[in-house]
């Protein structure tokens, strides 16, 4: 038990403690605990990294009969829990100003189950830092306290124990037919590879299953929405390497998703949803790797997981400080920020330019990968969309994001408020913040810069070189005209005042007809039964009810009364018999039993039953 | 104070409208050179096996950037605006 020790429980653990700490006055003993417990869990990650021998089974209990396995340690899960403490580590010191310690708690819990997701060996394991992990990233969107976001954390909650019970449904079937709960690759293709799969796509945010995330996101916390951007989807692109590797439908799904995020962004106002639409684009990448199923595409979505986390967290940390410090969210409400906050700009576009995949920065070690991984099967379909995709990111993230929230003028303000945003005081954010977003912004840089570290850590051997000069000419030319075109209809793009459609309207409209059915028919029915109730059925009720009452007072009160006065009288009678004399008495009971010998046989006569059995009672034959 | 004057000058030639035309002419030099590099690289490139045949047709990287931004905009304003999945803010405001 204490040969390994489970990184995830540092953080179930340490959250125990987080409210012990005072808030108020002095809190610098709290904020040394929050970044201790992540450190820890990093240096405890890449000491299982360094150690040769580290890959095995950790932690295996009995339960149930079940053999469970807590820490399965091999190169994906380390890959995985890696960047996963990692960022934990940015995340808190993004949010060390917070003085709530449920968000703080709630975020160590998040991490800490997908933690316990990435070693878990075995699916029952999985399952319960499963829905773990959707409760405590659920309180980071109920933290932000307004209607909208309770709202929103409600339909995040309902749609995950939707589909974590489609995963514990597969998981039992699975159990049923192979009589294992192992958490490997699964070929059976019955039920059980299906509801899995599910809830697996899920989480992934695989349309049509993805509203949740553009729903929810925006609507977390500044700092919560940092730690959501990284955890959920990636877990789910873990399971899925771990679980469906080569599942073809995936591969198609991937390529699909890479685009749907892309389309929803360009109509996106809300700055942090369209960069949730780009979590949909990014993890389609990922998604599409783990379907084509060879080492590169596994490879490739292992890898592009791990940049994705760490570029994305900056853009998020970018869009938040912007939010966090001038307190509007829309795009129509932002802009020329760039005199204000140069220095978040800069930080902000280092995640821009390596989520759009540029030369030297970690998006372009990455997906080159899995588009090479494409290239290799002659999937010449799968591979245009995830081209035509990155253009599209670099079009909604790296061009019109950032113009229209650090350059452009907000169109949707009154003058007051657009002077007070584009003055030339500044207004960059707190120091935590801004030294997460560096460290966030270094480790994109790094990456991007010596590809070889981040490829040594992948699960299967590389041999991968993405600075070719084809390669690099061939980026820098797509990415450089998709620029073009954005400057030639820059008005086409100017931000609208709207929301759009996506499949979560089937729950928030098209659930309508339902309540409808249930506000109208269903509602009117009851009236008419309760309205039958009060008019019919009661006053029959108070009818016969007095009616009872009447017959009480006046038939069997008289009736009890009768005969306890008839008793009373004929008491009064037996009185006057006691004589005293022995023979009366005698003469009585003989009296008695004559009476009682022909009530027996007249009986018996009537009744026609056999006396012979009374008989041979009494004779004792 | 100089250093602040010299930082807002920076940010002038990034964003300020007096430097539109300047700021056009550079990027179409940068694109130009790009492109010519691409038109060389490619054609050094062309017996790699690792590669698609509308890879080596001149310019095809840079074409296919500019129409996937065309068509992507066109794309997503077209659903949004004729296919009705743009709705006004408050479109599901009146049931929660």
């Amino acid at each position: 038990m204490l040969d390994w020790l489970h990184p995830g429980f540092l953080y179930l653990l340490g959250a125990a403690l987080i409210p012990l700490f005072k808030t108020r006055g002095n809190a610098r003993a709290r904020q040394l605990y929050l970044l201790l417990i992540p450190l820890l869990a990093v240096l405890c990650v890449l000491l299982m990294v360094l150690d040769e021998n580290a890959a095995g089974d950790y932690w295996q209990t009995q339960f149930m009969g079940l053999e469970l396995i807590l820490g399965r340690i091999d190169k994906l899960s380390l890959l995985f829990a890696l960047v996963f403490t990692l960022m934990s580590f940015i995340g808190t010191l993004y949010s060390l100003h917070v003085k709530a310690s449920g968000e703080h708690l709630a975020a160590y819990l998040y991490v800490g189950s997908a933690l316990g997701v990435v070693f878990a060996g075995d699916y029952f394991t999985l399952f319960v830092f499963w829905e773990l992990m959707a409760f405590a990233s659920a309180y980071l969107v109920f933290a932000q306290g307004t209607k909208s976001a309770r709202a929103a954390g409600y339909r995040y909650l309902l749609v995950h124990i939707t589909g974590g019970l489609c995963l514990l449904g597969g998981i039992v079937i699975l159990y049923a037919e192979t009589g294992s709960i192992v958490f490997g690759p699964i070929n059976t293709g019955g039920p059980a590879f299906w509801l899995i799969l599910l809830g697996f796509m899920l989480n992934a945010a695989v349309p049509p299953l993805n509203a949740w995330l553009t729903d929810a996101y925006p609507e977390a916390t500044v700092t919560g929405a940092v730690f959501m951007s990284a955890f959920t989807t990636k877990t789910a692109v873990y399971v899925l390497l771990r679980a469906f590797p080569g599942t073809e439908v995936l591969m198609w799904l991937g390529a699909m998703m890479t685009v749907y995020g892309v389309v929803y962004a360009v109509l996106e106002n809300d700055c942090r949803r369209l960069l949730a639409y780009h979590i949909v684009s990014q993890v389609g990448y990922m998604v599409a790797g783990v379907g084509l199923g060879s080492a590169l595409a596994l490879n490739g979505a292992g890898a592009h997981a791990f940049t994705h986390i760490i570029y994305k967290g900056l853009l998020f940390m970018g869009a938040g400080a912007v939010i966090y410090m001038t307190g509007y969210r829309k795009l129509t409400e932002l802009g020329g920020l760039y005199r204000r906050m140069p220095l978040t700009l800069a930080l902000y576009m280092i995640g821009a330019v390596s989520i759009s995949a540029f030369p030297l920065f970690s998006g372009f070690v990455s997906k080159s990968m899995v588009l090479a991984a494409a290239q290799h099967d002659h999937r010449a379909i799968v591979f245009l969309l995830l081209t035509l995709a990155s253009a599209g990111t670099f079009l909604s993230i790296g061009l019109k994001l950032t113009y229209y929230m650090f350059f452009g003028k907000p169109s949707d303000v009154d003058s007051n408020t657009r002077a007070a945003l584009i003055n030339k005081e500044s207004l960059e954010p707190p120091l935590n913040m801004l030294i997460a977003m560096v460290l966030a912004a270094l480790l994109c840089v790094g990456i991007g810069v010596f590809p070889n570290v981040l490829y040594a850590l992948l699960p299967y051997p590389v041999e991968f070189e993405p600075y070719t000069a084809a390669h690099i000419t061939g980026s820098m030319n797509i990415l450089l005209f998709t620029a073009l075109g954005f400057f030639l209809v820059l008005k086409k793009l100017v931000p609208e005042k709207s929301i759009s459609l996506d499949t979560d309207w089937f729950y928030r409209r098209g659930a309508r007809p339902f309540f409808w059915f249930a506000h109208h028919p269903i509602a009117r029915y009851e009236a008419v039964v309760s309205e039958l109730a009060n008019t019919v059925v009661l006053r029959s009720l108070y009818a016969c009810a007095r009616l009872g009452l009447w017959i009480d007072t006046h038939v069997i009160d008289g009736a009890i009364n009768g005969l306890a006065q008839a008793i009373d009288r004929g008491a009064e009678k037996m009185r006057h018999m006691e004589t005293g004399i022995v023979s009366h008495y005698a003469l009585g009971m003989c009296l008695g039993i004559i009476l009682s010998v022909a009530v027996y046989f007249a009986l018996g006569y009537i009744l026609g039953i056999d006396l012979e059995f009374g008989f041979s009672l009494m004779t004792g034959n | 104070m100089m250093r602040k004057n010299r930082t807002q000058k920076m940010a002038d030639y990034i964003a300020a409208p007096e430097y539109n035309r300047l700021r056009w002419k550079l990027f179409i030099l940068v694109l130009m050179i790009t492109l010519a590099i691409d038109l060389l690289v490619s054609k050094e490139h062309s017996a790699s096996l690792d590669q698609w045949p509308w890879e080596q047709w001149p310019g095809w990287n840079a074409l296919f950037g500019f129409l996937s931004c065309l068509l992507i905009i066109f794309v997503a304003k077209f659903l949004g605006h004729y296919c009705g999945l743009m709705r006004s803010e408050d479109y599901y405001e009146d049931d929660e």
